[in-house]
């Protein structure tokens, strides 16, 4: 503990003038250790000092704990903030991550349903190929018993033709000729070949109708 | 009353309250803050080489942010290395029994709970202080 000083007269004069006048003090510990002596007026001043300043200490006490404890609070609602903002940032980040799992699900999805529909496509390619084939070959073996129907028939028709005017010319020029009578003969050779060719023209007919039945049923189920 | 006091504690509004309260208390005359550990070593460094300006007593918090290392490692290097008898001990919020005992290990003296009344706390220390400054008082918790 340093020694206590005193102050000579003619400082404590002006202290105690600016005291009275300003109400101004000298503050701090420095008071703790000035002497005042005997002197009455400069107990009074230095005793007026130490209740000044304890005072103002107290008073500066004070609202220092008030900040103290607001500024507790506030690092309270900071630490509960920033746990919140923890909290927050980790559900976005799930968030974002359900969001990425999604986006590759719907991509996903997308690449399946394209190749489903390259796949129906090729489907119906495959089923409108095997439809034509099928046709095709309708067709074609239509085509074909037609072919053998009117090779068949015009054998028949070409064959009696040649048959019965060999026979009828037999019975013109032949050995015995001038005894026979020809005249059925004739007339049977003559409806006869009307007959064939009624039959022709008849199969012709029927070729050619079978025909466009084929094509008019066939252009249906194309279109 | 104590002539001298160095408070090493990160919390400057502490600062304030420890200072308003020594001085109404008079507890004491000169009293100096600072906010770090490393200043606080650098200083008794410092003092170690020239004792001019060493204060009587040390009160250290315990936990130091920004600090190399915390308020016990540096009562130990203080009372080790630089410390050359000074008073010295812990001020702390905390009252964990592990952490007192660990402070007592390297040679703290006491250790005051901070708390909304200190200042009960610092009378019933400065009524001890000279048994602190003579080394016959035990280590005592102030809380």
């Amino acid at each position: 503990m340093p020694e206590k000083f005193t102050l000579p007269d003619c400082a404590w004069a002006t202290l105690i003038v600016l005291a009275e006048r300003d109400r101004l003090f000298v503050e701090g510990n420095i008071l703790k250790i000035m002497d005042p002596g005997d002197s009455g007026s400069y107990q009074t001043y230095l005793r007026t000092a130490l209740a000044s300043d304890k005072a103002k200490r107290e008073k500066r006490l004070q609202v220092t704990r008030q900040v103290q404890d607001q500024n507790t609070e506030l690092r309270e609602a900071q630490r509960i903030i920033e746990s919140k903002t923890e909290s927050l940032e980790a559900a976005l980040n799930d968030m974002s991550e359900a969001k990425q799992a999604t986006e590759a699900a719907l991509a996903e999805a997308q690449r399946a349903r394209e190749e489903a529909e390259d796949a129906r496509k090729e489907v119906e390619g495959a089923w409108h190929k095997a439809k034509n084939d099928l046709d095709y070959l309708q067709r074609k073996t239509q085509f074909e018993l037609m072919g053998n129907i009117v090779r068949v028939a015009l054998f028949v028709i070409v064959g009696v033709g040649l048959t019965t005017t060999a026979l009828y010319a037999l019975a013109l020029f032949g050995a015995s000729a001038s005894d026979s009578d020809t005249t059925l003969l004739a007339n049977t050779w003559s409806n006869m070949f009307g007959i064939l060719l009624t039959n022709s023209f008849s199969i012709i007919g029927t070729i050619m109708g079978v025909k466009y039945a084929s094509a008019g049923r066939g252009g249906g189920t194309d279109g | 009353m104590i002539h001298s006091i160095l408070l090493v504690d990160d919390e400057s509004l502490f600062h304030l309250v420890f200072e308003d309260a020594c001085s109404l208390l008079d507890i004491a005359l000169n009293l100096e803050a600072i906010d770090s550990a490393n200043k606080a070593e650098d200083l008794f460094k410092d003092w170690h080489r020239d004792p001019a300006g060493r204060p009587e007593c040390v009160f250290v918090d315990l936990n130091l942010i920004g600090s190399s290392f915390d308020g016990i490692e540096l009562v130990r290097r203080i009372n080790s290395l630089y410390g050359n008898g000074v008073v010295i001990g812990i001020i702390s919020s905390s009252s964990d029994q592990m952490e007192i005992e660990k402070a007592k290990q390297v040679g703290a003296q006491f250790w005051i709970v901070k708390s909304d009344e200190i200042e009960p706390r610092l009378e019933a220390f400065r009524e001890m202080y000279d048994d602190y400054k003579s080394r016959n008082a035990p280590f005592r918790v102030y809380a």
